[in-house]
């Protein structure tokens, strides 16, 4: 497999990955585990780590590996945000709201926050590639 | 031959990497997904849930003692079981506020089955002070209820609605 092709789609695994933990993380309590949901923000945190760190080992050059870390986290972002928009974009909207605004600026932060955590984990990857 | 075999484990490291990362992405993809159904359910029931205020009718009990009674409609079209755990109504007369009364099924909630109407009737007793007021009328009648309903996994939401009724709909009651 290509080197670039390789990276692409380890930096599209990983933004998979990391949607799914956002999307737990804005909504702890529709987490199909409740472990998971109650833990949500701890393993946002260290599924950025994790995501920064196996994308350091598989991307050559540091540069590299720290920008995919964070290309990885916003599209994370993006997964779990298309998730969280669809009921307003499909029109199913009620009297009462059920993720606030505030929870989404939660998570905008988080990721602002998880981007030195990811660049953190691709850091220390590239030393153990 | 060392950069052809140092290659070789690059390789090696990088199909292990990606072989991870399918296992963390399908894991996370199954998360979505739970998580996503049970979000579009909830969403459902949210959006099927309706409150609102029916009807407003008054009695003067005595000298300077009035009751409100107020009619509040939950219609639950959603699939989910949910319940009501309180409810503040507040009178308002042409558009300045008269009274308000708060109630609190905390212990025993209300609960509204699913694809169920429910309607609730509450009394809101205006004190002496104000008892002139509701007797006297305006031109509209507007109530106010907010208060919180539990969902199952969401726990407590806000709920909120308004009826308004101009004083010719507003029934004096006469008891019994």
């Amino acid at each position: 497999m290509d080197g670039r092709l390789r990276t692409v789609l380890g930096t599209v695994l990983a933004g998979v990955f990391m949607g799914g933990l956002f999307t737990i993380q804005a909504a702890p309590k529709l987490a199909p585990v409740r472990v998971l949901g109650e833990s949500a923000t701890v393993l946002v945190f260290i599924g950025a780590f994790v995501s920064g760190l196996l994308m350091g080992v598989l991307s050559p050059g540091i540069t590299r590996g720290l920008f995919i870390a964070v290309i990885s986290i916003v599209l994370g972002l993006a997964i779990a945000g298309v998730v969280l928009i669809l009921p307003v974009a499909t029109g199913i909207i009620g009297q009462i709201e059920l993720v606030s605004v505030s929870i989404v600026e939660r998570m905008l932060v988080l990721s602002i926050v998880l981007a030195p955590v990811g660049v953190l984990g691709a850091f220390v990857g590239s030393f153990i590639a | 031959m060392q950069a052809a075999r140092s290659q070789d484990t690059n390789i090696r490291k990088a199909s292990a990497v990606l072989v991870i990362l399918c296992v963390l992405a399908a894991g996370s993809l199954w998360l979505t997904a739970a998580t996503a159904r049970n979000y579009f359910a909830a969403t459902v029931a949210a959006s099927r849930f309706r409150v609102s205020v029916n009807r407003i009718r008054y009695e003067a009990i005595g000298p300077g003692r009035t009751v409100v009674e107020v009619d509040v409609c939950f219609d639950n079209g959603g699939g989910w079981p949910l319940s009501v755990t309180s409810m503040q109504t507040n009178l308002y007369l042409d558009v300045s506020y008269v009274w308000g009364q708060n109630f609190d099924w905390l212990n025993e909630p209300i609960k509204l089955p699913p694809a169920e109407v429910t309607n609730v009737v509450v009394k809101i007793e205006v004190p002496d002070t104000k008892a002139d007021l509701v007797a006297r009328g305006g031109e509209e009648w507007l109530v106010r209820v907010s208060g919180i309903l539990e969902m199952p996994m969401l726990g407590s939401k806000l709920y909120r609605a308004k009826g308004v009724f101009p004083a010719k709909e507003v029934l004096r009651w006469t008891g019994g």
